[in-house]
């Protein structure tokens, strides 16, 4: 490769980085689109330049110097940038290594910013996030499990009234004879580690750093057995 | 808090535990094969000949079959797609322990109802009203005040609002509550325009149980001495939704009156399935939806109606198996293909009224239209279905079946092309509450063709 | 039989109010569509940028209780333009509904001059405050839907009910009943309901003050609040009802409904409309503008009798760090000196009952009085996600802090705040999450444990050395 070359590469991957901090989806794109175009690496490209920008975004978000949104356009970003790169790649072969994590908010609640922060961090940890949204029937989760070859379920609840669902996720799974298939994490203001025990839940996410560390262990343990 | 509420409890939870089961599975493969299977075992046969059958064996083999069927199948979850099951201790004490005196309305308007026997001397007690039948904003008040003033009708059943100040009615929105407070205020100023403040009033055609919640208020809304209404979806189910209701009015401590409206036809077959499918809704209701009095309502698919002969038949069976197994007290619903202002209505309503002999009480009804006419309710064809019920009372069912055969070729053909007569604006003087010349003329001529069949008509 | 007789204890359902209800339905079914996550994500923090940048809206990181009657003012002005911008986002439509001058102008012109809420020697009379007023501030207490077991509820309500500073009281958050789960919208939630509204009940007759307001239901499902009504044990029509707006900007119609539910029951509403600092709204001075027009929503939407600020960490989910401070005293400042709007400071607390952290950082909140807030609901321990543990004595010292409070200069308040947030602010990572209520109450004799009053007697002198008039 030419200094050129390098000099090209470098500043493509700059732009991979910039777009992701700066939170432009169509940037990330149309940088991930000259990456591939360019020859680089995919890997690279993320580890370098996209993953390298969310994770100053997460810190800045730490300390508040950026905030939600700018997390939740971050990972966007990075979505819609690592989209592209994967084109050309084998089926089936991911750039988000650290697993597939189905996502969202029980049945009967609409409250997700807990969980929207829990999936930009995941998103920003490497893990390939489908985020079903809010109120969502517990079938669903399954269903998109299965279809999507999820390593773990996520499932958050705000309201006391609603972590039942949580619960009902889990039952289904037992009946469905798919409980170890999908190991199940558990989150949101009113749920405990003595609920998620009760339950039959793999883990419980305290908050959204210890969410991302238990999903960490859940799939590691499970690729383990695999 | 009434302590009997926490069994809704229980049955919240077991809702949540049972087997689970395919929603479409469930509707096709698991309800008509049993009932089939139990018709033939219990040789549950119609007859077209005989609408109103007197057949001890018929009666309680429906009976049976409904207790198996019930045990076998239970009720289906909407919400949690798990089954919700039954033991045959609980669906025999269903059958026995249910209320045998329901106490209704106050002042010169308090009625007492209590089970009827086959034949019973007894007059029956008369629910008038829409059944649920669609109505404006504008005449909702005027219809019910209209039948409110038929001293014949002992409660009187509400409607469905078609719509509220001029826009749709939005489900668990401020709107659907407003409309369930406008309809709450409706009934209550009706009885009183009509002179009858303590008349009991079925509440609730809205879906939402929020809604229906907030209209329970002794001050402006329906009190503990109008009846709620709950019921169970068909074939063989409930929701949260539902049984959030129920709840509600057990708490409350006014009386439920229950239904489960059943196709013949539909999901559970012909007439003889649907009058064993029938029995166990009733017997379900009656754990689930803790019901004082039920309706019994079995309706042509085709037609919407329970006029048609093999609704006749249904009612007829499915009445003398509760009379004769159990003490739950029922009803039989009238709704007819025919609208206000023709004699066929009045012809109809003949139909649903000859359960009495068969045990049952009379309403809610008559219903024009298939209900699905707006304003097409008039107090007038009330009047002439208590009537009728009233004279059945001491009637043989040898008798019943007669006039069954009598009265069916004078409306049976117009099924497929029934005369939607008028609204109610049309047919009313509303001033006045008094029905137009024309609608009194038809009811004159027809209560004169009863009285030549024998029936008291006044 | 008179055709034209009514029945004269039946009264006409539509009250103005109401049939301002079906106006907002209107506009949500034919407000303009919007992505939802367009509004939170971009359109609701892009402006709230604009109109910082526009009004000159700063913090002072060295100052946490402001004394600019200039910022204050700029921030309502922000925060009536940001409503009438943007509107509020129906969640059941998808459309915004759209709010205009006229009405942010009339709904603030026919506030009421007071309110009374209670009944008996409980009714308290709720007027807004003025900064710097010298006059009792209104305390709502409780735990702000703080969790609470079952088993302890009664005697937790019971305690803080026993607090005399307590005006009224804000329910808990039930999180099972007999060890099983609450299932949402369904016979349990209802039954959860009633039980709470029994044991609130309960819980002021044995604090010998039966008339005192209860504030619920703390279910948000409509069906269950209406049907935790009830004269003989339920709520009543001297208790207030309990109504949102959902954070950020918008709204639903089940809320919409519990509103109309009270309206119809002419019963006084609290209302709320928590934020979080590093949220959809951004920084402290965005969120405060936010917080602001969320109050001016809650009026119009809502009926609201009186709210509460709640401007919280998104890392820590509390209410007495810097940030949250000194939110809540310009967010005060802005609406007491623009309107005659109710509203008071609420406390989420990260330490748990019987620490001495709780206190203080209880003390720095409380402090927001100065900028014509009320007290409350507070004080929430481990930011309310701590099973039982609340009790009345954190409750007393709030009030009691609060009372002396009043009349103070707002100069002298920051100069406490300063001194009391360097106490504790360096422990939110790890903060001491102290003890549940039977640890550190008798169920008995309903009184706290000598450990707490030990740490409640020392931190009460402390506070005296501040400064405070105790």
């Amino acid at each position: 490769m030419t200094d050129l070359d390098e000099a090209q590469k470098r500043e493509i991957i700059e732009e991979l980085r910039t777009s992701v901090i700066k939170g432009d989806s169509e940037q990330a794109q149309a940088a991930a689109q000259r990456a591939m175009e360019a020859g680089i690496d995919p890997l690279e490209a993320v580890e370098k330049g996209l993953a390298k920008g969310i994770r100053e975004v997460g810190q800045k978000f730490q300390t508040l110097e950026l905030f939600l949104t700018d997390m939740i356009m971050a990972a966007e970003a990075m979505t819609a940038a690592i989209s592209v790169l994967e084109k050309n790649l084998p089926e089936n072969t991911s750039l988000q290594k650290a697993g597939v994590v189905v996502i969202g908010t029980v049945a009967g609640d609409i409250h997700d910013i807990g969980k929207n922060i829990v999936v930009a961090l995941m998103k920003a940890n490497g893990f390939r996030v489908t985020d079903l949204g809010k109120d969502v029937p517990s079938r669903q989760f399954i269903e998109q499990a299965e279809s999507l070859k999820a390593d773990a379920i996520g499932l958050s609840a705000l309201l006391s009234t609603t972590m039942v669902a949580q619960q009902e996720v889990v039952m289904m799974l037992r009946d469905l004879e798919l409980k170890d298939k999908y190991p199940v994490i558990v989150g949101g203001a009113p749920v405990t580690e003595q609920w998620a025990k009760q339950i039959g839940a793999d883990a419980y996410g305290r908050d959204a750093n210890d969410g991302i560390t238990k999903v960490h262990e859940l799939v590691s343990a499970r690729r383990e057995r695999a | 808090m009434d302590l009997s509420s926490l069994k809704l409890l229980e049955i919240t939870r077991a809702a949540r535990t049972g087997p689970l089961v395919d929603e479409k599975e469930f509707d096709l493969k698991t309800v008509p094969p049993k009932l089939k299977q139990l018709a033939r075992d219990y040789e549950i046969a119609y007859s077209p000949e005989t609408p109103v059958p007197n057949d001890k064996q018929l009666a309680d083999g429906v009976f049976q079959a409904a207790c198996d069927f019930l045990r076998d199948v239970g009720i289906l979850c909407i919400d949690t797609g798990r089954l919700i099951k039954f033991e045959d201790r609980e669906i025999s004490e269903a059958a026995n322990s249910a209320p045998t005196n329901v106490q209704v309305g106050t002042g010169g308007d308090a009625r007492e109802m209590a089970q009827r026997g086959i034949e019973d001397q007894r007059p029956p007690t008369i629910i008038g009203g829409l059944g649920g039948g669609i109505v404006s904003q504008r005449y909702y008040e005027d219809i019910i005040t209209s039948i409110a003033v038929e001293r014949v009708i002992d409660a009187v059943c509400g409607g469905s609002l078609v719509e509220i100040e001029g826009g749709p009615i939005i489900r668990d929105s401020p709107i659907e509550m407003h409309a369930a407070r406008f309809e709450a205020n409706c009934m209550r100023n009706a009885v009183a325009r009509a002179g009858r403040p303590g008349l009991c009033v079925l509440a609730g055609s809205p879906e939402g149980a929020a809604a229906v919640i907030s209209a329970f208020d002794p001050e402006f809304g329906y009190r503990r001495t109008d009846m709620a209404i709950s019921c169970l979806v068909y074939p063989m189910k409930t929701t949260m939704n539902l049984l959030n209701k129920t709840k509600h009015f057990v708490d409350y401590g006014c009386p439920i009156f229950s239904y489960a409206d059943h196709l013949i036809g539909g999901y559970t077959g012909g007439p003889e399935t649907t009058a064993i499918s029938m029995t166990a809704h009733i017997l379900a209701n009656q754990i689930i939806n803790r019901s004082s009095v039920q309706e019994i309502s079995c309706q042509d698919i085709r037609y919407n109606n329970t006029s048609s002969r093999m609704s006749i038949w249904s009612h007829a069976v499915v009445a003398q198996a509760l009379a004769r197994n159990s003490k739950i007290i029922t009803f039989s619903e009238a709704f007819t293909s025919s609208g206000p202002c023709t004699k066929t209505i009045l012809y109809e309503s003949v139909a649903p009224a000859l359960a009495i002999v068969s045990g049952a009480h009379a309403g809610p009804g008559p219903a024009g239209c298939g209900t699905k006419e707006v304003n097409r309710f008039t107090g007038l064809e009330e009047r002439f279905f208590g009537n009728v019920a009233r004279s059945l009372a001491g009637k043989k069912l040898e008798y019943a079946n007669d006039v069954a055969k009598a009265i069916l070729p004078k409306y049976e053909q117009i099924f497929a092309n029934p005369p939607l007569g008028k609204r109610f604006d049309e047919c009313y003087e509303i001033e006045k509450m008094k029905p137009t010349a024309e609608w009194l003329g038809m009811w004159e001529s027809v209560s004169r063709e009863m009285r030549e069949i024998g029936l008291e008509v006044s | 039989m008179n055709l034209c007789q009514r029945d004269a204890s039946v009264h006409d359902g539509m009250l103005p109010g109401s049939s301002n209800l079906l106006d907002i339905v209107d506009r949500a079914k034919n407000g303009r569509l919007v992505k939802e996550s367009d509004f939170e994500c971009r359109l609701l923090p892009n402006r709230l940028k604009e109109l910082v940048a526009q009004y000159d809206i700063r913090r002072d990181p060295e100052v946490l209780v402001p004394s600019d009657n200039d910022l204050a003012d700029s921030v309502f002005e922000a925060a009536k333009q940001l409503l009438v911008d943007l509107g509020v986002y129906c969640h059941d439509t998808g459309r915004t509904i759209k709010i205009t001058e006229e009405d942010v102008k009339d709904s603030l012109r026919n506030l009421p001059e007071s309110t009374t809420i209670g009944s008996g020697k409980e009714a308290r009379e709720l007027r807004s405050r003025a900064v710097e007023d010298k006059r009792r501030p209104h305390f709502v207490g409780g735990n702000g839907g703080g969790i609470c077991s079952s088993a302890n509820y009664l005697n937790i309500f019971t305690s803080m009910s026993m607090e005399p500073d307590v005006d009224s009281v804000c329910c808990g958050s039930l999180s099972e009943i007999d060890g099983k789960p609450i299932i949402g919208r369904s016979p349990v939630e209802l039954h959860a309901a009633q039980l709470e509204a029994d044991w609130l009940r309960k819980a002021a007759e044995r604090a010998g003050r039966p008339g005192l307001c209860l504030i619920g239901s703390g279910f948000e499902w409509a069906g269950a609040d209406f049907a935790s009504f009830n004269p003989d044990w339920g709520y009543r029509p001297t208790d207030a009802g309990c109504s949102c707006m959902i954070y950020p900007m918008k709204i639903d119609f089940n809320m919409l409904a519990k509103t109309k539910h009270y309206l119809d029951r002419r019963m006084p509403i609290h209302a709320y409309s928590d934020q979080l600092i590093g949220g959809f709204t951004r920084g402290a001075e965005e969120t405060l503008v936010s917080s602001v027009a969320h109050h001016l929503a809650n009026v119009i939407l809502n009926h609201a009798t009186y709210q509460h600020v709640n401007c919280q960490h998104i890392h820590y989910n509390n209410t007495s760090n810097r940030l949250s401070i000194w939110s809540h005293n310009v967010a005060g400042q802005a609406i007491a000196r623009n309107s005659r709007i109710v509203t008071s400071s609420e406390c989420f607390a990260s330490a748990g009952p019987c620490t001495e952290m709780i206190l203080y950082e209880g003390a720095a909140v409380a402090l927001s009085v100065v900028s014509g807030l009320g007290l409350g609901p507070g004080i929430c321990g481990c930011v309310t996600k701590g099973m039982d543990k609340f009790t009345g004595l954190e409750e007393r010292f709030f009030g009691k802090v609060g009372r002396a409070c009043a009349g103070m200069k707002r100069e002298d308040a920051n100069d406490i705040a300063k001194q009391l947030v360097k106490k504790y602010e360096h422990r939110f990572d790890n903060p001491p999450l102290g003890k549940t209520f039977n640890e550190c109450y008798d169920p008995e004799s309903m009184k706290p444990s000598k450990e707490w009053l030990d740490i409640y007697s020392r931190v009460i002198e402390e506070m005296k050395d501040l400064g405070f008039s105790l």
